[in-house]
């Protein structure tokens, strides 16, 4: 289960890259250099802070997150072997420190997510199939289509939407997804599924096609 | 046909697979006999659902490969399916492209920086 505070781990993937670059800015960043940590934060910043913005969706809160992450990442430097590259970390921290909030803020009974489901007649069809347009994520990358989906993303149950962004957004796998938030794979793979299966039905109505 | 003969090519007749000469035989029986009826409809209720169920299986490669050829059969014949799988990907893909926009990893902002760096000053 989640253990309550802000922990920088330090990922060990063999297959990421050795950033060389970045060795040297770490040996200044360990050595204290305050230019180091401007350097830092500058190339790291602005994709932390998308990444919370999409996490906790409140611009005062993902600032506050970033911070939180940074200062989490700088008491870990001594132990970060920099075998991974400093963004990857850093974005885990992110993620992390945006979980945290997440959970923090006050809770609301979460709407159940069976209704936003597919459902079947006892002969085993899917009652109120629709059929959407072939081109329909032909659009994706045009501004309103994205505003739309966006809206529809934040109309699902929060755990759901915590995880559909960590796994289809943030792309984080289910093993990391799951030790973030403290459940087994398994249930990440099971809410990652109806989440996307919600997201059909909320986006359904603009995306079938019209039967004659 | 008895009952124990459709109940082996039910499989088979769900996806139009039995061959023709046995097709009429065991739909003569289906409409008779009321028991294979009730479990050819279960048959083909446990299956529709689990061809939602293992959607991101399918779409990800990780089924074996005789789920897949059952997975696929049942496609071949069940629009409905079809429809659901085609839309659950462009749902995919729509919910990918919602948030990529360009710019999407800007600059921090300026106070964001100062912020961090104040904080860190505080701290050591």
């Amino acid at each position: 289960m989640p253990t309550g505070r802000i922990e920088a781990t330090f990922p060990t993937d063999a297959t990421s890259p050795t950033p060389g670059a970045a060795t040297g800015l770490l040996d200044r960043l360990r050595a204290g250099d305050d230019a180091a940590f401007a350097e830092l934060v500058a190339a790291h910043g602005g994709r932390m802070l998308a990444t919370a913005r999409r996490l906790v969706r409140n611009d005062a809160d993902a600032h506050d997150c970033v911070q939180e992450a940074f200062l989490s990442a700088f008491k870990a430097l001594d132990g970060f072997d920099g075998r991974a590259a400093p963004g990857t970390w850093l974005h885990r921290i992110t993620v992390n420190a945006c979980l945290m909030r997440l959970r923090s803020r006050a809770r609301k009974p979460e709407a159940p997510i069976e209704d936003l489901l597919p459902r079947y007649s006892d002969d085993g069809h899917q009652l109120h199939p629709t059929r959407w347009a072939e081109d329909a994520s032909a659009g994706a990358e045009r501004a309103e289509t994205r505003a739309l989906v966006r809206r529809r993303i934040d109309e699902l149950p929060e755990s759901y939407r915590t995880v559909l962004i960590l796994r289809d957004l943030e792309g984080l796998d289910g093993e990391e997804a799951a030790a973030l938030l403290g459940v087994t794979p398994n249930a990440v793979k099971i809410r990652l599924h109806r989440a996307r299966q919600a997201l059909r039905t909320l986006l359904d109505p603009s995306f079938r096609e019209e039967r004659p | 046909m008895n009952c124990a003969d459709f109940r082996r090519v039910a499989p088979d007749l769900l996806y139009r697979l039995v061959p023709s000469a046995e097709r009429g035989p065991a739909l003569d029986h289906l409409q008779a006999c009321g028991a294979c009826r009730d479990a050819f409809g279960s048959l083909r209720e446990k299956l529709c659902s689990e061809i939602h169920d293992a959607l991101d299986d399918y779409l990800e490669a990780t089924m074996a490969p005789s789920e897949r050829a059952t997975f696929d059969a049942h496609l071949a014949v069940c629009p409905e399916c079809r429809d659901y799988l085609a839309s659950y990907e462009a749902t995919i893909r729509l919910g990918k492209a919602a948030h990529a926009e360009p710019g999407n990893d800007p600059t921090p902002p300026p106070e964001l920086i100062a912020a961090v760096l104040a904080a860190r000053r505080r701290k050591t």
